[in-house]
């Protein structure tokens, strides 16, 4: 078996260049997750033309992209997705698609399949009950699985990611028989994070201590999952090192987490052609330029907001990142996750190896909300890293209102 | 090498958690890491001989390939 396209080479880190590009088409969606980091609902007033999408698209194959993931909002709510997904295959690229699947319809997964798509991944945050709650939609759930099923029949490659988030846990082995059976091949896991709605909502998002309990259970899951055929994913922002670490990011090559990629070899596209290094940053801080102003190329070589971890080292970890045993390989993880959550990167409490540290010397660290987000797509508000006893009072459960939103047709 | 290449860590055989490579004891389980390296390959080279034998022996029996 051929490996996948966004592994990388040794040649790949010498020459940093996108192989893997994720690509919001529109923020147009047909959900209302009360964690999304985009805050997707209506499209964005000035979106990508097609014709600029195919631009796009041939600067990416220019560059060396080996694959492109459309993404939202629902990138299927744009008339022409699958004019685009068309050209990106053509262009000698693998296209891949992530959705919430509410609408993905039979009709519209066989145009894509006749496009030329090749894999899909769609997210589901726990079982029905939960799923709708946080999506926002009753029978959002049903219809996940109904669309994963017909992607299934149609031969499409069918994964499953998964937001680990306050209120998922009970749900997780029962997700994992469920997408056994459904014969799903991988599920990407990883940790909501505060931003966008799910900074508005932050009773959503789990405490770092919280992983002392939950990288035990996601590892059960991961042995068992191997039994059946079933690849459970630790994501970026899960980790990292600590005792599973060599057995589910490694394999038999004994690989391990080296750090934020973002910037390096995975580029991230807004819908109205802004250009980040990986999709999931806040826009203020990493917005590297526009597809409208200049040419990915030259926004990708020259811009410091895209260059950042190409030149990270160890003096811009801080916490206890910066004296951690693995500071030169980590160099604190997920960005995204970290400048979100404490208001810059290099400091990263959601990490199994540091809670098992802090652990043993009675300690725990728990995050605590100082400031509201603005309200805008991809935003963050502010948080404090509380380090306290660890058998401290559980902190109380906030039963603040979500977010309530109009749902798109 | 080119200075965007990430590091390489060992693993320590004895507690299977990723160390710097010139670590001569664990930091995490304090091991030697030569002797557990010594015995996992002594472990392992017993575990593919124990394995071949046994495919040889189901080959005889004509319950599986004798390439498989």
């Amino acid at each position: 078996m051929s490996e996948p396209v966004r592994y990388l080479s040794p040649e790949d880190f010498d020459r940093p260049h996108p192989v893997h590009a994720v690509w919001e088409l529109t923020l147009a969606c047909d959900l209302k997750c009360n964690h999304c980091g985009s805050r997707a609902q209506k499209a964005r007033p000035d979106e990508l033309g097609t014709h600029e999408a195919l631009d796009v698209v041939r600067q990416l194959a220019k560059l060396g992209c080996r694959e492109v993931t459309l993404i939202g909002g629902e990138a299927y709510l744009r008339k022409d997705w699958t004019t685009i997904i068309a050209a990106i295959r053509q262009a000698g690229m693998k296209a891949t698609l992530q959705s919430g699947a509410r609408n993905l319809t039979r009709a519209r997964i066989d145009a894509a399949v006749e496009a030329g798509l090749q894999a899909i991944g769609v997210s589901i945050d726990g079982l029905a009950e939960i799923h709708d709650e946080i999506r926002g939609v009753e029978g959002s759930f049903d219809r996940a699985l109904e669309a994963l099923a017909h992607c299934r029949d149609r031969g499409l490659d069918i994964s499953v990611n998964t937001q680990i988030h306050s209120k998922i846990l009970g749900d997780l082995p029962a997700m994992l028989d469920q997408f056994i059976a459904l014969g799903v091949k991988s599920w990407q896991v990883q940790l909501t994070v505060a931003m966008g709605r799910a900074a508005d909502n932050d009773e959503v998002l789990i405490q770092p201590y919280q992983l002392l309990e939950i990288m035990p259970l996601l590892f059960s899951l991961f042995e068992k999952g191997r039994a059946h055929g079933l690849l459970l994913i630790p994501g970026n922002n899960l980790g990292y090192f600590g005792p599973y670490e060599a057995h589910w990011r490694g394999g038999e090559d004994h690989t391990h987490f080296i750090g934020c990629n973002a910037g390096q070899n995975t580029l991230g596209i807004e819908a109205d052609g802004t250009i980040k290094g990986c999709p999931s940053l806040p826009t203020s801080v990493y917005a590297g330029g526009n597809v409208r102003d200049l040419d990915i190329e030259k926004i990708w070589n020259e811009s410091p907001e895209l260059a950042f971890t190409r030149n990270r080292t160890t003096a811009d970890l801080w916490g206890h990142c910066q004296t951690c045993y693995y500071a030169e390989v980590c160099k604190a993880g997920c960005s995204w996750t970290t400048h979100t959550l404490l208001g810059r990167p290099g400091n990263n409490p959601y990490c199994h190896y540091r809670a098992l540290q802090l652990d043993a010397r009675g300690l725990r660290e728990r995050i605590v909300k100082v400031k509201q987000a603005p309200g805008l797509p991809f935003d963050y508000g502010g948080f404090e890293l509380v380090e306290e006893p660890k058998d401290s009072p559980a902190a109380p459960v906030k039963k603040a209102g979500h977010t309530r939103l109009p749902v798109l047709a | 090498m080119s200075a965007l290449r990430p590091h390489q860590l060992g693993l320590c055989r004895a507690c299977h958690q990723f160390i710097k490579p010139l670590e001569r004891e664990c930091p995490h389980c304090g091991a030697n890491v030569l002797r557990a390296a010594l015995d996992y390959q002594e472990r392992h080279d017993m575990a593919t001989r124990a394995a071949q034998d046994l495919n040889a022996l189901l080959a005889e029996l004509g319950l599986v390939s004798p390439h498989s």
